[in-house]
């Protein structure tokens, strides 16, 4: 490999011990203590805050419109379009943090919170809100797509037809058809389609 | 008062000789697009007649510009009813468009066949081909200027919407050949100072530029619910069926900006047009559109400023306007023709879009009138070259109906200025007429030697930049345009589908 013949076997070494420490850090299970709630703030805040019940004081979106965390998160759980959060808590908790949801970097959450940054308070309580829903197991998302499909397609056809009824012929009954005909009736009913 | 700028356009219809120069010139620039074949930006008309769209004055059917409510305020005619749920209940079918019908069906001729048929008995043909759907067509039944010269008349002269309380000896004029009257009636976007498409738009695509009062469809929001096309009575935003979104006139914009004249006035060769810069007061705008018909003219010149006024030169200054286009604005044709002499008019002001071009009413044919009343017909013998107007071929009342929402006292001012100006350089060439009869007539009309002179001179002799009175954009300190992007889309004018690397970008 050219790139490692200009490293020092030294430099290597250094290099890989770098990257397992960060790996390490990264995906260490995080012995949470069971019951206790981490940080300063409030459960019942941070869960507000995550459904958007609170809003955020600088207008940001909540978290719910993309993620879900836990079972009891209303009636539909949250978003599916971001990652489940139901063990940030254990696996990335340094993740939850004002300066990495606010920073530039991350490239969907960035546009979002650059302008429009989330408080340290409300990072506070969802960490509170975290560290508890952690204990639950991920629930998958639903994957019965019958159903679905099934209703997409029936709820198309019933626009279809409420469409047809209440456009159809619209075209017709105006002035009975184009204007050139209508010129023509005005102008004594010579000549013309109808 | 909230002082603007407006480009605005005024045409002399006593010059125009319908010879589509306009027309094709800006074809030539703007529409030679697929999707963009039936529409003409600029479109020259024969009066009377149906237009084109056919009969798009008739509001009865189009639904276009705004009517006042019992309540005094205005409304979009589209909109009647429940305003906004209208809009919703109509996006997906609005009963008011034009069809392409209504329009015409775009074609060319199978001109192939005519150089590469195989030898034969017949003569080859180039049949007409459909460019919408590329098929044969059987025969061309409509065009963009169908009733040109009165062609297929009197169908189409006859359904004129503006004939509306003409007598009925005004009406029969029209078909019967010696006796008839028609004149030409050039028409672009009017840059309307109460945009009706703008009002109209369920996007928000459509915006009325603050610096120049251009009225300009972003391409990029564009959705094509093609509310502004129903909205527009002058029918003049059109729907690409190619691209899905609406284009309009864009007052060629790019070669403005640059202090160059539109294409169609540019090629114009009757010189009938003028392009100049007018003040008016954003303020007012409302109050104007509101008032009753026959005052509609009047306060469309009330809103248009004095531009030597110290007042509205600081208001113009505080607004950002630069000085560039405050000396433009002093030196501009259109206030003088509109505001300082009154011989320009709206087009249909009764549509309550507040236009912003003018028409100065047609005088011809000066020569004679054709006795109409009396039954007699034209007569070439006559030597009384000036007449009255009330008594000339084409009716006041037709061109009040155009021009001045019928009021026919403001078009009568026009036409005997008009006169008085022709008599008073007749008197100067040939001295046939009398001194005392010239003043008299510029008395009348409340013109001095002096203005008789200088509309002579801008009507009949201007140059080139006195026609166009055109001063640069100052596109840098203007805060509508980003400077990192200011010529990311030069080249492209805004027309072409959304660029992927425009999608998602803020600044």
């Amino acid at each position: 490999m050219e790139l490692s013949k200009g490293l020092s076997k030294r430099l290597q070494v250094c290099l890989v011990a770098i990257i397992t420490i960060i790996m390490v850090v990264v995906f260490m299970p995080v012995q949470s203590d069971a019951a206790e709630v981490a940080g300063s703030g409030n459960y019942k805040a941070g869960e507000n805050i995550f459904t958007g019940r609170t809003r955020l004081a600088n207008g940001g979106t909540p978290c719910i419109s993309c993620h879900t965390a836990g079972a009891k998160i209303g009636a539909l759980s949250g978003g599916s379009l971001g990652p489940n959060l139901t063990k940030v808590w254990e696996t990335k908790f340094f993740l939850v943090d004002p300066n990495w949801i606010n920073s530039s970097g991350s490239p969907v959450m960035g546009p979002i919170f650059t302008n429009r940054n989330i408080l340290p308070e409300e990072v506070e309580h969802l960490k509170a809100f975290f560290s508890v829903v952690a204990q639950e197991n991920v629930t998958p998302a639903s994957t019965k797509k019958g159903p679905f499909v099934a209703g997409g397609i029936i709820g198309t056809i019933v626009m279809l037809v409420i469409f047809s009824i209440v456009w159809g012929g619209r075209f017709r009954s105006r002035n009975g058809g184009t204007v050139h005909e209508d010129l023509w009736r005005n102008y004594g009913g010579k000549g013309g389609k109808r | 008062m909230d002082v603007r700028a407006q480009l605005s356009m005024s045409f002399s219809l006593d010059k125009c000789i319908g010879c589509h120069t306009c027309s094709v010139s800006c074809k030539n620039v703007w529409t030679t697009r697929q999707g963009a074949e039936y529409m003409w930006w600029n479109n020259v008309e024969t009066k009377p007649g149906c237009g084109y769209p056919l009969a798009w004055e008739d509001q009865d059917r189009y639904k276009g510009g705004w009517e006042l409510t019992s309540s005094g305020s205005l409304r979009l005619k589209l909109l009647k009813g429940p305003g906004k749920l209208r809009t919703l209940a109509n996006i997906f079918f609005q009963p008011n468009l034009p069809t392409i019908d209504d329009y015409y069906e775009p074609f060319t001729f199978d001109y192939d066949n005519l150089f590469n048929a195989p030898a034969g008995d017949d003569q080859p043909t180039a049949r007409p081909k459909s460019l919408l759907t590329g098929e044969f067509m059987d025969k061309i039944v409509l065009g963009p200027n169908w009733d040109d010269d009165f062609g297929g008349s009197p169908l189409y002269a006859t359904n004129d919407p503006n004939l509306k309380g003409l007598s009925d000896s005004q009406k029969l004029c029209l078909t019967q050949f010696h006796k008839l009257f028609y004149f030409y009636f050039p028409r672009i976007c009017n840059h309307c100072g109460n945009p009706g498409c703008v009002a109209s738009c369920p996007s928000g695509a459509i915006y009325k530029r603050g610096e120049d009062g251009i009225v300009l469809i972003d391409q990029d929001t564009c959705r094509a619910w093609r509310f502004c096309v129903s909205a527009c009575p002058y029918k003049k935003p059109y729907f690409n069926w190619n691209n899905g979104k609406s284009e309009k006139c864009i007052f060629c914009y790019p070669r403005l900006e640059t202090g160059q004249a539109n294409a169609c006035a540019h090629a114009c060769t009757g010189r009938i047009r003028y392009v100049g810069v007018i003040l008016y007061d954003a303020d007012r705008i409302e109050e104007t559109a509101k008032q009753p018909d026959d005052r509609l003219v009047e306060a469309m010149r009330d809103l248009i400023l004095d531009p030597n006024d110290p007042a509205v030169i600081a208001g113009a200054r505080a607004n950002g306007l630069e000085d560039n286009w405050i000396l433009a604005a002093q030196e501009s044709p259109q206030y003088n023709l509109f505001k300082k002499w009154r011989i320009a008019l709206p087009h249909h002001p009764e549509f309550r879009t507040v236009p912003m071009n003018y028409y100065i009413p047609p005088l011809s044919p000066i020569l004679h009138q054709a006795k109409g009343d009396q039954g007699g017909t034209y007569d070439p013998e006559n030597m009384e070259f000036f007449t009255d107007v009330e008594l000339m071929r084409i009716p006041t009342k037709f061109l009040a109906n155009i021009l001045s929402a019928g009021n026919e006292s403001v078009v009568i001012e026009a036409l005997k200025k008009q006169m008085a100006v022709r008599m008073y350089i007749r008197q100067q060439r040939v001295g046939d007429l009398g001194d005392a009869k010239v003043q008299s007539a510029l008395r009348e009309v409340g013109l001095s030697e002096q203005d008789a002179v200088d509309i002579n001179r801008l009507l009949a002799l201007a140059t080139f930049n006195e026609r166009f009175v055109i001063p640069e954009t100052h596109r840098e300190s203007k805060t509508t345009v980003d400077p990192r992007t200011m010529y990311e889309k030069r080249g492209s004018v805004g027309f072409g589908v959304k660029k992927k690397e425009f999608l998602g970008r803020s600044w």
